[in-house]
Formats: structure tokens, sequence, C-alpha cells
């Protein structure tokens, strides 16, 4: 970790990221015109509803759980894959982002499927964390593998155990890891709807989207996603404080000591491969295996490859050019606030990430009415579907190039500049080039996100055009799950390539300059 | 889907009118453009190609799915050279949509899944030519003729046998409440058919009987589900014993596993009983289009005996024109005589809403 | 013409002065050293001088060109000034003859640069390691290669042996002084520690709450420091109190004596004499004037404090072979007279 620059940044970068922040609160925007629209007696009302309440508490609560069990799998997981010589270490490596390909609703119709009476709040909890826990550990994997171990030999040598070593170094060392995983991971189980509406829990999501369905008062839903966005705001600064608080040490200015990974007794071997096995029959045996059962049961019509065939180019392709203005937004405010640590930077940076915890129904109107109020030419096209999964998902982005760029020293930038490289190039040439692994990392993360996006594709898509997510709700609405299957399986397949390819970039990156965040 | 064109939005609605909100809007137009800018090439050689070819062409909202009647529209465009443009949706998603869309909305005509979702799109909505209002009953469109009904679908209880016999299931919903049925009934309070069902049981019975009833639902441990089709999956099996569906799930998904492998059955209720209510899918003509002869065409073509045949043979709906037969499996529709009201005020959601938000449903 | 002039400088963050009204001139091919503490401001002077910094004002001229001034802003790449940072900071991705190659054109003559470069800095068998794989040492002469390759007006150095060992540093000291001697490079090298600075530098400019307090050659500012903290700054000193008399010769508990620079001094003037240790001496032939305090071994020599009857406490350096034991009467003497400073 480098020590920021408390000068001040740059006119141009500062107003970019100002900027790409702005379009990432676009939602805000249209928020704050509904809210607007909504009388204070029938906000007071919404308020003062105990159901509202409980709802929140809800979510908040999924929220808390499943965080907490994404740690709680996320330790031991990490710890074996970085600190023991695990049966099958690097195959067990290459598939931990996996889980991440399975959107949440199919999950929970897979485990519905299984086990049919399958409900509520604990239900909603396991299905959520089974989609969710890589983003915990699959920065608490670089974290890990990256920590001095130096710090824990001199812990030990003053006497302490080796638990008592670990927790009191190295565990401090990854807290901030955890709590950005730990940050995506209750963003996620507060924007989520498909699972939560499937497993038939009150989650606060389930209000909102009653409330635009049913009553199509916007108005009214739009106070119920406003509570949405304060709770994300709290959630964001509580990271930002555990970010800031334990920044990271080194025992000396030498190379750190790196962590050699232990021999596994033959026992402790085999119940370590056990966890793996669970883990992955859990987040990935079971939902494909129900899926698989649905697909041999079959359809009512034939399935039309040309069709499918058609929704994989099309999910694969707007979601890669998705990621790829995601990452071009992303990239200002990253540069930004890995090099300038100001109130000013922080806030860009914390608006930036209030639109994660919103379900995709408000993006989606967001940017129906924006975009025909300010473009509408653009309207329902596909560079408009692409900018909105960059809107949605930027935040991904950002968390990863941020951590990226942060770990590249600012010197080499100028040392650039100063052999002849305007400090545009010179950014790219260095830090830039360095980062690319981080930055790209991101982007990949972003295109797996948008791959699975509904409510947005639903309203902003081309007419016609067609994704695997639309196909699938197509099916899933006409109750033909057994048509739904090969769908389903299909964007299981297809995100899992940009999910392997996210646990491959843990597997090579040299400096560990990658963290998903 | 191959004969209905695929195009993209951005060439229809090239209109520059000042709306409401205008200064967040301008405020975001800075903010969008440069970047919309950078990635608009593909979608402009996109609208070039479908320009040229714009007439003749009609934008459906559909809220009926594209697995249903894609190869319905298919059949439209055979049959009149009229390519649809649909966009495939949530019946209530994309009225909200359209609410937000105003009158940039590029789509010209409206399918719904609901009357209520019509409804509450009324005002964007063109009073159909008498030419479409005349082929259907006055009961099964608007008073104000925005939109007409297209197909019928009557509220059922889907029961499992294995538990409950034939000659047991409940003949009212009234019964519903009774001890005997605790945590046994799945209901479906945030879909669009069940809170037309209870709207129709507000204005035939009163507030204070719905909501007495409603009560008895919450304290007799009522099962909450997200869609019809869930319910249909968790009496199939047997989760629960009774559910409140749509008659026609039952029959797509018989038509989806075969008919000998569905345990749930389903079992109509009394007539006049609020249960029985007859609901439909309609289609309304945005106020764009008022006089937009394709748009009427289309109406008027779902309202053929041809296509109101093909939804018997395929969806198991009521025809609601005369001189088309339900399937013959379904009692006739008349025998059904759901509670006595003008699915038109099924539209009056929000009393019905905060209802069920005062019993705890939603 | 001198390779740098620096007129009236301030610079700093956000309006707010951290140097204020440095000037200066370098001749070609000289090193120069700036010493200071941290926070004295000698970083920032080194990025105004790189033009990371605007200055608020005052000019910096190159070869007689102006680079920062009034009117005129020419950016850092426009510069061809040369940058080692501290810990070398090597592009990672590269390997060492990319990174010596990252700021010259790749033509035909490109590769032979490299090669030349390699052979400077004695590392021709590592033209392919990659950074990870080189020692401290190594990664500091390829940073400083790298810098050359562009054959720029003025190198500047940023604390570049910080992050070596003690046994390195000197080692690497000379190293880079001969790599910039046989280059013919002007050089600034910024550090803090004094010892670096004396021994390497061909000038010395100190730096102190982002003044320029004194500029000079190294044996000039040790020998004459112009302030107690300029002198403090470059090596231990005794602060002897001293009074002049009637014949401007100096006055201390020592004794009577004559310094370099009595000629301006007035009768009268009572000021303090700045004496380093090692021109102190423990005379065993006289009688015993003072008392042995503490003894402090430093392997070839000992600094040793004793306390003179007068009271006044001094330091004086001497060869280890001789035990002194506090406690133990002893005489000291001046060999050699510091600078008189008025107080």
């Amino acid at each position: 970790m480098h020590s920021k620059d408390h000068a001040k940044a740059p006119f141009l970068l500062f107003w970019g990221a100002a900027l790409c922040a702005c379009i990432a609160a676009i939602p805000l925007v249209y928020l704050a015109i509904r809210i607007g629209g909504a009388g204070l007696s029938e906000i007071i009302a919404i308020l003062t509803r105990l159901r509202t309440w409980e709802t929140v508490g809800i979510s908040v609560g999924l929220a808390i759980v499943v965080v907490t069990a994404s740690l709680l799998i996320s330790y031991p997981t990490a710890l074996f894959l970085t600190r023991t010589r695990l049966p099958l270490r690097r195959f067990w490596f290459t598939t931990v982002a996996l889980p991440l390909a399975i959107p949440s609703y199919v999950a929970a119709y897979a485990w519905i499927a299984l086990i049919p009476g399958m409900n509520g709040f604990w239900a909603a909890a396991l299905v959520l964390t089974a989609v969710s826990f890589p983003y915990v550990l699959l920065p608490l994997l670089v974290s890990l593998r990256s920590a001095d171990m130096g710090l824990e030999q001199v812990a030990r040598s003053l006497g302490e155990k080796p638990t008592a070593a670990f927790f009191a170094t190295t565990f401090r060392q990854s807290v901030p890891a955890a709590a950005a995983g730990s940050l995506l991971v209750a963003l996620y189980v507060l924007s989520d709807f498909g699972a939560v509406a499937l497993l038939r829990v009150d989650a606060f999501t389930r209000v909102i989207y009653t409330s635009y369905r049913a009553s199509f008062d916007r108005s009214n839903a739009a106070v119920l996603a406003g509570m949405l966005v304060i709770l994300a705001v709290i959630l964001i600064s509580l990271e930002r404080k555990a970010r800031g608080r334990s920044l990271r040490f080194r025992a000396d200015k030498g190379v750190a000591s790196i962590t050699v990974p232990k021999a596994l007794t033959p026992i402790f071997s085999a119940l370590s491969s056990l966890w793996f096995i669970a883990i992955a029959v859990i987040s990935l045996g079971l939902p494909i295996t129900s899926l698989l059962i649905r697909l041999a049961q079959g359809a009512r019509r034939p399935l039309d490859w040309a069709e499918l065939m058609a929704a994989v180019v099309n999910t694969a392709w707007i979601s890669a050019l998705g990621a790829v203005i995601a990452v071009l937004l992303a990239l200002p405010i990253a540069a930004l606030a890995s090099k300038y640590r100001r109130k000013s930077t922080g806030a860009i940076e914390s608006i930036s990430y209030s639109g994660l915890a919103l379900p995709g129904i408000v993006i989606g109107l967001s940017l129906v009415y924006l975009s025909l109020n300010t473009v509408p030419f653009l309207y329902q096209s596909f560079a408009l579907l692409a900018f909105a999964y960059a809107v949605l998902f930027l935040p991904k982005s950002l968390g990863a190039s941020r951590t990226s760029l942060e770990a590249v020293p600012p010197a080499l930038t100028q040392v650039a500049q100063t052999l002849g490289y305007s400090p545009l190039r010179a950014w790219l040439y260095t830090s830039g080039r360095i980062s690319l692994p981080g930055i790209a990392a991101g982007g990949l993360l972003v295109m797996l996100t948008a791959m699975k996006e509904l409510p947005a594709t639903l309203m902003l898509r081309p007419t016609g055009f067609d994704t695997l997510a639309t196909e699938l709700w197509g099916r899933t609405e006409l109750a033909a799950f057994g048509a739904a299957a090969p769908y389903a399986l299909a964007l299981i397949l297809l995100a899992a390539i940009p999910s392997f390819a996210l646990s491959r970039s843990f597997l090579t990156s040299e400096k560990e300059t990658m963290v998903v965040a | 889907m191959s004969h209905i064109r695929r195009i993209s939005r951005s060439s229809l609605s090239f209109s520059l009118r000042p709306t409401r909100g205008k200064l967040g809007a301008i405020a975001a137009v800075a903010l969008l453009l440069p970047a919309l800018a950078a990635c608009s090439s593909d979608s402009n050689s996109n609208s070039g190609a479908t320009e040229s070819s714009e007439t003749g062409e009609l934008v459906v909202y559909s809220g009926r799915s594209e697995e249903l009647v894609g190869p319905l529209f298919a059949e439209f465009t055979e049959a009149t050279g009229i390519n649809i443009s649909a966009r495939f949706g949530d019946s209530a998603e994309l009225a909200a949509q359209m609410l937000e869309e105003g009158d940039r909305s590029p789509a010209q005509v409206y399918f719904s899944q609901d009357a209520g979702a019509l409804g509450s799109v009324n005002s964007l909505l063109s009073a159909l030519p008498e030419s479409v209002t005349s082929l259907v009953a006055p009961e099964y469109r608007a008073v104000d003729d925005t939109w007409t009904g297209v197909t019928g679908r009557a509220r059922v209880i889907a029961y499992d046998p294995e538990n409950v016999p034939a000659d047991q299931v409940p003949q009212s919903v009234f019964e519903l409440t009774d001890e005997k049925w605790r945590g046994q009934v799945a209901i479906a309070p945030t879909n669009a058919s069940f809170q037309s069902f209870v709207t129709a049981m507000r204005l035939t019975q009163g507030d204070e009987v719905t909501q007495e009833w409603l009560t008895g639902l919450v304290k007799n441990e009522v099962q909450s589900y997200e869609k019809n089709g869930l319910i249909l999956d968790a009496v199939d099996s047997g989760q629960v014993q009774l559910g409140l569906i749509n008659h026609y799930y039952w029959y797509e998904k018989a038509a989806e596993v075969g008919q000998e492998n569905m345990r749930a059955q389903i079992s109509f209720m009394a007539p006049q009983d609020p249960g029985s209510l007859v609901n439909v899918a309609g289609v309304g003509i945005l106020k764009g289009a008022a006089e937009n002869p394709a748009a009427i065409e289309f109406v008027q073509w779902l309202l053929s005996p041809n296509t109101q045949e093909w939804f018997v043979t395929n969806t198991f709906e009521y025809p609601l024109i005369t001189g088309v037969a339900s399937a013959p499996e379904l009692p006739a529709l008349d025998t059904l005589a759901g509670p006595d009201i003008e699915l038109a005020q099924l539209a009056d959601l929000p009393a019905t809403l905060a209802m069920l938000q005062d019993v705890g449903l939603l | 013409m001198s390779a740098i002039s620096v007129k009236g400088l301030s610079a700093g963050y956000g309006g707010a002065a951290v140097i204020s009204d440095i000037s200066f001139e370098l001749a070609e091919q000289q090193l120069l050293a700036i010493l200071g503490p941290s926070g004295s401001g000698k970083s920032t002077l080194l990025k105004t001088i790189a033009g990371f910094l605007t200055p608020i004002n005052g000019s910096i001229t190159l070869d007689g060109v102006t680079v920062s001034g009034a009117t005129t802003f020419i950016p850092p790449e426009k510069r061809n000034i040369g940058l080692v940072p501290q810990e070398g900071s090597l592009f990672p991705h590269l390997d060492v003859s990319a990174n010596i190659r990252f700021g010259i054109k790749r033509d035909s003559q490109s590769r032979q640069r490299v090669e030349e470069l390699l052979e400077i800095i004695g590392m021709k068998e590592f033209a392919h390691a990659r950074p990870q794989e080189l020692s401290g040492g190594q990664q500091q002469r390829v940073a400083l290669a790298r810098a050359l390759a562009p054959k720029p007006k003025l190198i500047l150095l940023d604390e570049p042996f910080t992050a070596l060992d003690t046994s390195l540093r000197a080692q690497m000291r000379d190293d880079i002084r001969s790599i910039l001697t046989l280059t013919s490079t002007t050089a600034i090298m910024v550090t803090h520690d004094q010892e670096e600075a004396l021994a390497t530098a061909d000038q010395l400019a100190i730096m102190q709450g982002g003044k320029l307090i004194a500029f000079g050659t190294p044996l000039s500012l040790y020998n004459a420091p112009k302030s107690i903290a300029v002198a403090q700054l470059l090596g231990e000193i005794n602060v002897i109190p001293a009074v002049v008399e009637a014949d401007h010769s100096v006055r201390t508990d020592f004794g009577v004596s004559t310094t370099q620079d009595s000629g301006d001094l007035n009768p009268g003037e009572s000021g303090v004499l700045i004496v380093r240790p090692e021109a102190i001496i423990i005379d065993e032939h006289s009688t015993p004037n003072a008392t042995i305090v503490d003894s402090l071994f430093h392997g070839h020599d000992s600094l040793i404090s004793v306390r003179m009857d007068s009271g006044l406490v001094v330091k004086l350096r001497e060869p280890t072979q001789i035990t002194r034991t506090p406690g133990d009467r002893c005489a000291v003497s001046v060999t050699r007279l510091g600078t008189f400073l008025r107080s």
C-alpha cells in the first residue's frame, strides 16, 4: 500500500471522475424526481407503516446472515487453498468463482424443483449464500496469498499460539478484503428479487416490486427504493471505515515472507476434500443436476437450437459491450480514488457505489425515463442496453480497478513522464498496464453479472432482441420449465466462461495486484 | 419467431417535446450523451435498416409471453403482410414502463395478461372502434371502450386428490378460512389475477366481508407464492392441498408434462361465488396509433374466429366471441356465471392493495 | 553557463508554500546533494525541478532555457530531466533491457544504447532478468541506467540508497558516482544522510523548514558552517561560548586563541565557537582540567564526553586504543578552532 497523495487531483481527472460518478448516479436522479412527486403525507404514511419496517428488517437480517455465512465459508476455504497442500488444489482454485455463474432465480428454482417444500428465510439464506459467497472468497484469497507472513512469525516468536498469531496479524490484514467482499454480498442480497420471491420471503424488494407492478404508483415505489439507497450508503460507509482503519502493514522494507503451503495429514486431507466437495455440491452440483432432470423430462415443443444459439450470441456480445463501457466509466473514478484521498474524492467513489443496492426494475425505469427525456433516439437501442449494464454494474468494476491501481507505486508514472511520456500515456504504459489484470477482472465481473440481468434487460433491450435471461424468463412465465431448462443451462455455461477466467486470473497473477471488490 | 421483425426501437420515437421533470432530465443529458455517442453506431446501423420498412410495422407491447404468442404473431404477419415488432415483458411491468414513457411511448398496441393492468394505463389508450367492440360482450370490455378482452380465464381451485377427495373440494372461497385447511391453502397475493379477484370480492361482497375473509386466511396460515405456476407446482408435489389459480395454468402444465402425470386437479367454484370470477387477457390501442389501420386490423384479427380457436386449442382459455366453442373439457363460460361486476372496475386496485397490506399479505 | 539555475523559487500544494525563496546554481557535470531532515522540503524541491509541481514564484533554468517561470511552464515529459526514485521503482512488467529502453525511441541505435548502458552499470548478463529477480542494488543501477538512456541534461535522485543495506550503500554510492562521472551527467540527489551527502557530492545544499540555509562545497560547509543548524546537520559539534578580545582573538574555557576569520570580529562581541569533536584532544602531559563523563564505543573511534572544571561539557573523538573510565581526570585542549558565530 502506498501512501496517498494529499495533493489536489488534476483538474481533468477530478472532473472526469465526477462526470463518470454522475453517470453512475443516474438512477438516483430519477429516484429524486419521483420521490419529489410523492406527497409528504404519502412519504410519512410509508415510513410509519409497520409492514415497511418488517420487510426492511427481514432484508437486513437476510443480508447479515448471508454475509456471515459467506465469511464462515470463505475463511476456511481460503486458508485451505493458500496454506495447505490440499489434494487437487489447483483444480479447486480454478472453480472458486464458478458459483457466480448461477443467477439467484435459477438457483432458487432448481432447489425448489429438487425439494418442493423449500421456502422461507433460511432457504433464501442458503440459496443466496451459495450464489454469492465467491464475492468474499475471491478478494480474501488474494489478500491471504499476499499477506506478509513475517508478522505472523513475529507474533509466534512472541509466544502466541498459531491461531492467536493468525488472528492478531494475518486476519487483521485480511479485514479490508473481507469487508469489500461482504459489501458486495450485502448489496447483492438487498437488491435481489428472484430468489426471495421464489422462496417466498417477505423481503423489501418484494414490496418495491409489488408497488411497481400492482399499484402503478411510481412515487410510492420510489420512496421505498430510496430507503434501499440509504441502507446502501450506510453499508458503504461501514466498508470504507473497515478499509481505512487497517491499512496493510509489513514487517520490514524487504521482501515479504511468502506463505509456504503445509502438507496435510491423510485424515485432514480427506476432511478438507470433503469440505470442498460439499461446497461444490451445494453451490454447483445440486442446481445443475436439478436443471438436468428438468431437461430430461422434456418440453412441449422441441428445442429450437437456432433460437438458443442466437440468444447465446446476443447475451455474450451485449454483456461484453456493457462490461467495456463499465470499465471505461470506472477507470477515471478508480484512478482518482486510488491516488488522491480527500473528502471530495471519497464522495465521488461512494456515489458510484450507491446504485448497487437498487433492484433492476428501478434502474430500468430510471433509464426509460431519462433516456426518453434526453436521447429519445437511443431509446431501446443496443447502445442504451449496454449503457444500462454499465450503470448497473460499474461499482463492481470500480472496486477491482481501484484496488489494483492502488497497488502500483505512483513513482512509476512519474518516471515514465520524465522519460518523455505525456501524463496520459505515462499512466497508460505504467499504472494502466500493470493493473490491467485487475481492471480486466473487474470487466469480467461486470460481464458475468450483466449476462444474468433481467428486469432492466426486459425494459431496455431493442424490440425483438433476446438474451438467455429474457428467453428463460419467457419460458418460466409460461410454467414451461422443461423448455426453460436448456436456456438456464446455457446461461450457466456461458457465465461460467468469465467466472473461470476470473479464477484463472487469480492463479496466474504475479504480483497480486488484483482484487475483486 | 422468425417472421416477427426484430428491430431497434431507436427509429420510432424521434420527438423532442418538452415533458415533466425537465430539470433532472436536462442535468442528465449532459452526462449521458458522450458515453452514448461512443457506442451508438451499432444501433444507428440497426435503425437505418428498419426505417425504410417502417410502414406496415406494428409495435406491440405484449404481456403474454413470446413462447406462447410468438407463433400467433407470425401467423398474423403471414395473413396480413403487416410485420409485428413485439416487445415481451411482464404485463404490469410493461404498464409501468408505458406510464414512464408517457406520450413518447413507441408502443402502438398493448396486449395484456390482465384487465387490471389495462385499466391502469387507460389514460394512454384510445377508444376502440365500433367494428371491434361490437364483437365482444360488454361485460368483457372497458366501459369507455379503451380496451377489450380477447380471451377469458376462470379462477379455479387446484387440489391434491391424494389428500382431498374430489367431493370434499371447497365450492366457495369462504370455506378456505375453515380450521380444516390450516396451512393448506396457497395464494399468490402479488399476482394481478389474485388482486383482481379480491377487487371483485370487494365489489360484490363489500369491503368489510372481504377484509374479514382475508384476515381469516392469514390467521389460517395461508401460504403465499409468487406466481400461479408455483402454486400449481406446490399442489402437484403435495406441499399444499389447495391453491387458488387461473384455470389454464393446469392445462398448460398438463400439456407440458402429460395429463396422466398431473397429480393436482382443478375444480371450478360454485356459480356466483367470488372465487368463480372470469377475468380476461385483453388488448388496447395507444392514443398515438388510434387511426392506425394496422393496429385496428390486429385487434380485429385477435377477435377473429381462427385466432380465438387458436387460443382455445393452445391455451385452453375461453373464447370471447360468439360462434367459437370453448375447449370440450371446460364447463361453458355462461355456466360459470361469476360475480356480477364489470371488469373495468377491476382497475380499482389501490383500495385492494391497501387492504392486502393491511392484513399483511403484501 | 550553469547546468541549472534556480532563482527565488517557491512552491507547494494547494497554494501553501512548502519551499520558499530557493536560489542556487549548479555547474555542468557536478553532483549536488540536497540534505535536510524529513519535512524540510527537499522532495518538494525535487518535484518542482522535475516539473510535477508548478512554482508559486521564481524560476528554474536548465541549460539556459527557462523550464518553470512566471510565464513559462514546460511539462515534465519535455524537460529532459531523468528521475531515479526511492527504491528504484522499475516497471515490474518489463525486463531489464525493456526498462532501460522505455524512454528512448526504438530505432537502430536503441539496442546499442541499451547495451552500452548495461555495460556501464555492469549488468550485461541481466539484460532479460525481471526486476523481481534483482537485488536492491541492482534495481537501483538499472533505474539509473533507465534515467540516463535518453541522455538527460540533469538527473534527479530521490534518496536512492535508503532501501539498501548499510553494507551495500557505500559501494552503491561509489558506483553511482563513477557512473555519473563516466557519463558526464549533472545530477541532484536528495538525502537525509549527512555522511552520504558529504562523501558523494561536489556541492551541498542544506534545507530546513522549506528554506535553503546553506550552499557550498561539502568541505567548506563542514569546516566553516554559517549556522549552528548547518553545523549540526553535518555531524557532531561542540558549541562553546566565546568572547572576542581586544586583539581580535577569541576567549573560551580553553583559553585564548585566534580563529580563521577573526579579522572581521569586533572586540567585546560575544558568541559561540563551533568545534568538531575530532578537533579536541586529551593531552596526557598537561595538568588535568576535566573529568570523563561518558565514553561511547564506535569501532574505529570512541566519542567521549568530558566535563571541564568550568562546568562546560564537551565531546571529543579519539582512537579506541585507550580505555577511558568515567570519573577519570584528564586534560583537554583544542587543536583546531572552529567557526565563530555571533549570538
